[in-house]
This record gives C-alpha cells, structure tokens and sequence, in this order.
C-alpha cells in the first residue's frame, strides 16, 4: 500500500512532448543573411562532417575486435565505448545474469529504466555506455568459462577487464597466460587505484574514489570562506576522464603493434591518475613552495575574468583574462552602467594581466561585474556580451542543453531508434570527422543477447554446446 | 629482454610481475609508440595545446608554433599571480612563465611565427608537405582564409590528418561564438548536475580542473591515433577531423539526457551524494570537533593567519571503513582554503592520502630540474604500459620562452640554412630567432638572483 501511495498518488503526471520539443533550424535560417566569402567555409565543413552522411564513409577502427571484461564500473565501459563508437566490434563480456551497473537508476526508481523488447529494464546509465555494443555472458570463475574465454583470446585485439588486482592472473587468464595464447593481444586493465602499490587491494571500486584520491573533491567548490564544502563532480569524472586515457593508451599500443612491434603489450590506467594527469597546476605549484591548491568556486585562480557569477535568473559565465577580451567585456557593461566600466578601467591595479589575478584583485572585479549582472537575465547578458564577441553563456539545465539550436542542429544529441529499447535520446558521439567519424548504430543488448551469435562464430559452438554451457551457468 | 627474466616474470607473484613491468624508473629504455610522427600544433590555452602534448608524451615530433614576443597566453596565467617558472624570456622580462602552461606542452619544440606575414604563411606550406598531424584552435575557417587550412594542406599532402579544436565548432548557428572551458562547462550542462541544490544552500558548480580542455585534448588525441591507424594500415588516407568543446560537454552527460528524453525529468544537482547508489558519496569524517571526541580536531594560529590543523597524537580511525582518500577530501585538507598554506611539517605522508597516488608521484621523476634552479613536481603519466616497450611519457625540461628551436627546426625541416644566432631569416621578420643565453646571460643571472632572494622572502 505504502509503495502505491508513493509510485501512483504523490507523483503529479507530467506530459512529455517528444524531443525535440522545438524543431531545430533549418540550414537556410542559420545562414540567411551571410554572404557568400563568409559562408563558404562554414557550408563546406558542413557538408563535410554532417552526420547524416555518416553511414557512407568507412569507419577508422574497423576490424578491431575487443573483449569488454569490465563489470561493475564505468570506466571500462566508458574506455570501450571510443572503440565502439570508431567502428571497432566491442564485445561485452558480463556476468552470468548481466553487469549489476544494468540495474542502476536514480533513486532506485524502475519509471527510470528503459525496457528492451522482450521485458528485460535496464538503467540509462549502462545504456548509454553499451552503445554499440554486443553483448554475452560468461562466467569466467569456472573452468569452463575459462577455457571458452582462451579460445576466443586468438580472435582478439583487445581485451579490457577490471577484476581485482591479479584476480585474472589467478584464474589462468591474466595477461601473462593469454600472450602466450596470442602475442599481438593488447591487455588492458582499469580500475580506481591499480593493482600493486600498498592500497590496490583497499575496498572502494567506484567513481568517487577516484575523484577523491587526487585532490579533485579538494578542490571542487566554493571555499570555506563562501560557505562551500569540497564537492564531487555530478558526473563520473574520473571514471571517464580515466577511461579516455586508458583508450588512449590502448589505442597507441595498437597503433606501435601494426606499426614496429609486432606484438601486444599490458597497459594499466587508473581513474586517479588520469585525473592526476590533467589538474592543472597543482603538482608544479606544491612542488614549488609547497602550495595546496584551495577550492576557489566557480572563479578561477590563474584567470580574471574567467567566471561564473549568479545573474537574475541563474548564473552567466562570463570569460576573458587577457586584454582584448578584458576591455571588450567593460566596454559591453559599460553601456548600461558606465560607472562600473569607468571604476574598472580607470584602477591602476587592474592594467596589466598578470596583476589582475590576486585574491582581492579578482573580489574587486567580480564585485564590479555582479553589480551589472544581477539586474539581468542570462540571455540579455549573453547578447550584450556576444555583441563584443566574448565568449560568455548562461549556465544551462539539461533541458536547455536538450533543446539549445547549435546542439539540435549539430547532432550532438540525437535519437537512436533501437530495435531492443525503441527510442532513444542520447548523446551522440564526439567523434566529428570528414573521412572516418563516430556513430552510434545501437543503444545497447540486453543481457546475453549476442551469446549465440558470438560463441557460434568466434568459438564454434553448436546448438548442443551453447545449451550444455547454459545449464551449467557457464554463459 | 632475455629468456632468463621471462623465465623469472612467470614465475613471480602478480604484483611483483606488474612492479616489473610497469617500472616506471625503465621508461626511457622502451621505445616510443609515435615515433616518427610529425605534429605540428598551431594552439594556444589548453585545449589544443594538451592534444598536441599528449601526442608529444606517446614520443611524436611535435613543434609548437607561437605568435612572436609574448607567446601564447598559457604562459601569463599563473595562480594568484604568485608562481614563476624562470627562466625570464626576453619578451617577459619582469615576469617568468606561468604555471598553467606546464600541463600540457611538455616534450615540444617551440617555434615562433607571425601570421601576418606572407613568408610565415609560405613556411606552413612547406611545413605541410611533411607534416602527419596538425592540430589548430585558431577560429573556424582562419587558416583556411590564410591559405593554411585543411583543404589547401591536403593537396599537397593528402595524409595530413587535420585536427580542429574549439568551442562551438565551424558550423551551426553558433559557429562564431567564443568559447572557453568553463563556457563548455556551463552551456554544455555539466555546471548543472554539479554542487549542491538550492535548497541546501548549493549552486551550480564549476568542476576545478580546466577538465573540458584536457578532456577534449585527449578525446581528440585517441581520434588523431585511431586515424593514424586508419591512414597506415588501411586507406593511405587523411583526415579532417573537428572536435567541438560544447560537444564534449554532452558526451559527459549520458544518462541525464536518455532520462530527459524518456521522462522529460530534468536531472538536479545532490552534491556529495550520488543518486545511483546508496552509500556512495562524500561524507565529513575523519577528525571530529565533538566534545570528548577520541580524535580531536583542533586548530592553531600558524603565520599569516593560516589556520592549521595540529596533528593529533592519534590516527585519525574513526574513518576506517571509508576509504582512505576520501579523509583527503573531506578531513584536513578541506580547511585550508588560503592559497600557499606551508605544510607544518611531515605533511607529505597525509597529504598524498594514498599510498598509490603518493608511490606514483614517488615513482616518477618527481623533481625536475629547471632552468633558474626552482623545481616543479613533474606530471605523472596516466598510463604505465610495459615489458620492454611503452607508449608512455617521458618529459624533457620545457624550453623557456617562444622560439628556441627555431634554429634546429627551420634548419632541419626547411633547409633555412642561413638561420643563424641573431639574424633573420626572412626579411620580414616572420622567424625571429629568440636569443638565449648568450648575450644577454649575464643580465639575466642577476635578475634571477635578485628575483629569487625576493621570492624566498615571500
């Protein structure tokens, strides 16, 4: 009874109009009025990249088969999507019964999950990661799981998996056993915080562990001073910054295995240190005196202006460090309150760029600007900085984001109809390119779907084969 | 590596097999994975620069092309305006370069050239003919009204993989828009989900790293390699790739927008909590302010007015069941919110909070030795490939200024023989060749050293 007065009474129904709720514009509205010169390049890298021309051209990875072993965390998920989305057939190798990440969905409400054509939910988050994927089971802790998984190692260029430091080793499947079946494997593991070291056996597999190891939570969100407290990333942060890096290795070890090497090789990345690699300053400010870096909100501490400050509907972010920009951004608040402009312009303190970056210089610049901004909206800032071309923005809702023109008329959301989940809206891949783009073809399988298909073909099991390994919870 | 070490690698423990193989002390005898490919980076801020250094990390050639005098704007943007790195550039004769440069333009040459000059323009197209990847932020269609753009690089080399970065990318309706990281942020709706709601007293918060620059840098640097692929073993063909900031932002929100364009829910931001599991956040622990807490929490006056927390004779273990580095996130460190907090002493241990972070920071080479005698921690690599070859970074000292090996590269690259010290080349000044250290050497040693006494006092 509880569960129907909070499912059924407390909800207020929502009708949902079908994205896009707004129809995109059309290419005669972007460029009505620019002549011709200026358009010319803008139409021709159009015409070269548009998506909808995708399914004509060849795709760069092509003929690369990887074993996606990851269960559990997005990070290989996330890694192996690259592949998926370049062309390469990514196999995704769950647990007998799925990967757990499957029944993940805000709150726990199953209203969230999308259904596949034969009743199976799935979250959105695994979906949207199982984007071209295929999918089997196997049950890589028995023997027989074992020895199917060997067979297929020939037959493979890449093989991703995040079990427990030297779990696989132990199994007889670790990298040092699957070389030796086939040399030109590249093996690649991901995880949190690696497999030696003293903490690699220390519970804790999961995003947050990663951003919290390197000093990112540290310094994300508003300083104590402000109220604020070290804050996560809303997003898996590390898990996909990790997982990049780790393609990336990947991808240039397969790159040198075609290239010199001839062979495979073992890379390790860690969501912690792909993070590590890419915070900035941090590492060369301690290493130089001994400097923490201190959480400075959504105002930076090595650019001013470079910031997002509350306006009257939300917050503007407004950008522009150096001179050019500097002046341009005055010069547009100064046409509704000149004052401000002529306070700014007019500091001695404020001239040269570098000066500019102290704690109290960049209070008394904000100050300034909020003064301007907190009578405004989002889109009236916007304009009248977009007039001294500034880079500026409102910060944006999903719905807004969902429903901005330049991202409906680009493609980056786009809506896959799926043969196992329907329609879907999704975010499109970020691979644009002339020749050899990336492409989402399906949002995802459900459990085991591809089992048939894949052992048939890659192992050469037959119907008898396929239904022993069944009963015996092998796949 | 010999039969008798394979022998031995087999027979180790698992760990013991990885600390083998992942040495990273052994980086610089295993070959590079890009040998032999040519970058050339024409890019400025992070986005650009840190796929070209990606690039440069997994062993490319890759040559950075500044404008002349100042450089790109990378080398003015330092925290607070407090770090320097030396040594003064003749251009910059007050100030060194700034930290944010370092991230992502390690392992490069440094070049500088003017636009504006038709000989600059003539030494890209020479550069072209043998380039294999040229990575570009300027504004969309620029080089291609120089005359230095894709289309006219492709024919004369058609293996030129062609990598644009930017903001909004070069179509669309808002293809003439400025762009930074936090703008990818913010439009991109990544500020959205980030921070706490309103209701407990959040907003939308910036995620602190430039992390849609570095982000973008290394999604575009695994394309660049996967066509590389591409263009070696299966077409002989290039490529123009675009890589948009704002796009990169909706990659990142994946399940977000499935949900919004099932349910129309628009997704919230829950701060330290994570609405896909339950206990899954970032909790307070650690020390405790509470009265007869077994682990006191207290503070004192340290110079300046820092407030520093004191070591407590006993391990902070009230947090034990949560993992360790998140006592980084949420205990001590978190109180220190003035910049250049001086560690009161043995503070290297917790503040690395991790025995891997820290080991890796161990293992690298943790110092390196710069110009001007001041030492910065070198950026750890985020990959640890192995055995006897490695696609992995190693770092040279980044050079000083815009324009030092503008000798080296014109000469070999160009055949500009008449590059010599002090001269230039083309008569209008396109190359200008920095002068180092000679002539003015001792001006400069000076200026250092009362730089620096000015620095220690600090």
């Amino acid at each position: 009874m509880a569960e129907k007065w909070r499912t059924e009474k407390k909800r207020p129904k929502i009708k949902v109009l079908p994205w896009p709720a707004i129809p995109p514009p059309t290419v005669d509205e972007v460029y009505a009025g620019v002549d011709e010169k200026k358009k010319g390049y803008s139409l021709w890298v159009e015409s070269a990249v548009r998506q909808q021309f995708n399914a004509d051209k060849p795709e760069s990875l092509d003929g690369l088969r990887v074993l996606d072993c990851t269960a559990n965390q997005v990070i290989g998920h996330w890694c192996s999507s690259h592949f998926s989305e370049l062309g390469a057939e990514v196999i995704m190798v769950e647990p007998t019964g799925g990967d757990p990440l499957r029944k993940l969905t805000p709150f726990g409400r199953e209203e969230y999950m999308f259904t596949a054509a034969n009743g199976e939910k799935c979250g959105a988050r695994f979906l949207s990661e199982a984007r071209n994927k295929l999918s089997i089971t196997l049950n890589v802790e028995t023997k027989e799981g074992q020895d199917l998984l060997k067979s297929i190692i020939p037959q493979v260029d890449l093989l991703i998996e995040n079990a427990a430091p030297g779990h696989y080793d132990k199994l007889g499947i670790g990298y040092r056993q699957l070389s030796e079946i086939n040399p030109r494997l590249v093996y690649l593991w991901v995880g949190e915080r690696g497999q030696w070291g003293p903490l690699k056996d220390q519970p804790g597999a999961m995003d947050p562990v990663g951003q919290g190891a390197m000093g990112f939570i540290h310094g994300t969100g508003a300083p104590v001073a402000f109220g604020g407290t070290p804050t996560r990333s809303g997003w898996w942060l590390a898990d996909q910054v990790g997982g990049t890096f780790a393609a990336m290795g990947a991808m240039a070890a397969l790159f040198a295995r075609e290239k010199f090497l001839g062979k495979g090789q073992f890379v390790e990345c860690t969501a912690a240190e792909g993070v590590m690699r890419i915070i900035d300053y941090n590492w060369g400010w301690h290493g130089m005196d001994g400097s923490v870096r201190p959480r400075y909100g959504n105002w930076d501490l090595a650019i001013n202006i470079y910031a997002v400050n509350p306006c009257a509907d939300g917050q503007i972010m407004v950008g522009g460090g150096h001179d050019r920009l500097w002046f341009r951004i005055w010069r547009a608040v100064g046409k509704d309150r000149p004052e401000l402009e002529q306070h700014i312009c007019e500091d001695p303190k404020l001239r040269v760029v570098t000066d500019r970056l102290p704690h109290y210089m960049q209070v008394e610049t904000y100050t300034t600007m909020c003064d301007w901004t907190k009578d405004k909206t989002r889109a009236q800032c916007e304009k009248s900085l977009q007039e001294e071309e500034v880079a500026s923005g409102g910060v944006s809702f999903l719905d807004e984001v969902c429903e901005f023109p330049h991202y409906k008329y680009r493609g980056h959301l786009e809506i896959c109809d799926d043969t196992n989940y329907g329609k879907v809206l999704i975010g499109a891949s970020s691979f644009i390119g002339m020749n050899t783009p990336g492409r989402i073809k399906w949002i995802g399988r459900t459990v085991g779907q591809d089992n048939e298909d894949v052992y048939r073909r890659l192992a050469g099991l037959d119907r008898e084969r396929l239904k022993a390994l069944r009963k015996g919870g092998v796949i | 590596m010999t039969a008798a070490v394979s022998k031995n690698l087999k027979d180790m423990t698992f760990e013991d097999f990885c600390r083998t193989v992942f040495d990273t002390t052994k980086r610089f005898e295993k070959p590079e994975t890009l040998k032999g490919v040519r970058v050339v980076s024409t890019t400025q801020y992070i986005l650009g620069p840190s796929c070209a250094n990606y690039l440069a990390e997994l062993g490319a050639e890759t040559i950075k092309i500044e404008l002349p005098k100042r450089g790109e704007p990378m080398r003015h943007t330092t925290p607070f305006n407090e770090p320097f790195l030396y040594p003064l550039s003749r251009w910059m004769p007050d100030k060194g370069t700034g930290l944010g440069f370092f991230g992502a333009n390690a392992n490069e040459y440094f070049l500088s050239l003017d636009f504006h000059k038709p000989e600059a323009i003539q030494i890209m197209k020479r550069l072209a003919a043998k380039t294999d990847v040229f990575c570009e932020n300027y504004r969309a269609g620029t080089f291609d009204r120089w005359g230095i753009g894709y289309r006219q690089h492709a024919e004369v080399n058609p293996r030129t993989i062609y990598q644009w970065m930017g903001g909004f990318g070069g179509w669309g309706p808002g293809r003439n828009r400025a762009s930074y990281d936090i703008l990818g942020q913010a439009q991109g709706g990544c500020f959205s989900i980030t921070g706490w709601h309103k209701e407990y007293g959040g907003m939308p918060s910036k995620q602190t790293i430039w992390i849609m620059d570095y982000w973008g840098g290394a999604i575009s640097a695994f394309n660049i390699i996967a066509c590389l692929y591409w263009r070696d073993n299966v077409s002989n063909k290039g490529n123009f790739l675009e890589y948009s900031q704002v796009h990169g932002a909706q990659r990142h929100l994946t399940d977000f927008i499935s949900l919004y364009g099932k349910t129309g829910v628009v997704a919230q931001r829950f701060g330290n909590w994570e609405p896909l599991l339950c206990v899954h956040g970032i909790l307070k622990c650690g020390k405790s302010s509470y009265p007869n807490s077994k682990n006191p929490f207290r503070f004192r006056l340290q110079g300046r007015g820092l407030r520093e927390p004191v070591q407590s004779d006993q391990p902070s273990g009230s947090c034990q069941e949560v993992p360790d580095p998140l006592r980084q996130g949420g205990g001590r460190c978190a109180e220190r919110h003035l910049p250049r907090a001086r560690e009161v002493g043995g503070g290297q241990d917790e503040r690395a909070g991790m025995g891997r972070v820290q080991e890796s920071r161990a293992r690298l080479p943790a110092c390196v030795e710069l110009q001007g005698g001041l030492r910065t921690g070198a950026l750890p690599s985020p990959w640890k490939p192995c055995l006897d070859r490695r696609p992995d970074l190693r770092r040279r000292p980044d050079a000083g200024g815009p324009g030092p090996h503008v000798r080296n590269t014109s000469s070999r690259l160009l055949g500009l023989q008449a590059v010599r010290r002090g001269q230039r080349v083309h008569p209008g000044e396109a190359v200008r060749l920095q002068r180092f250290a000679h002539r003015r050497a001792g001006e400069e040693r000076d200026h250092l050293k009362k730089r620096k006494g000015g620095y220690d006092d600090i």
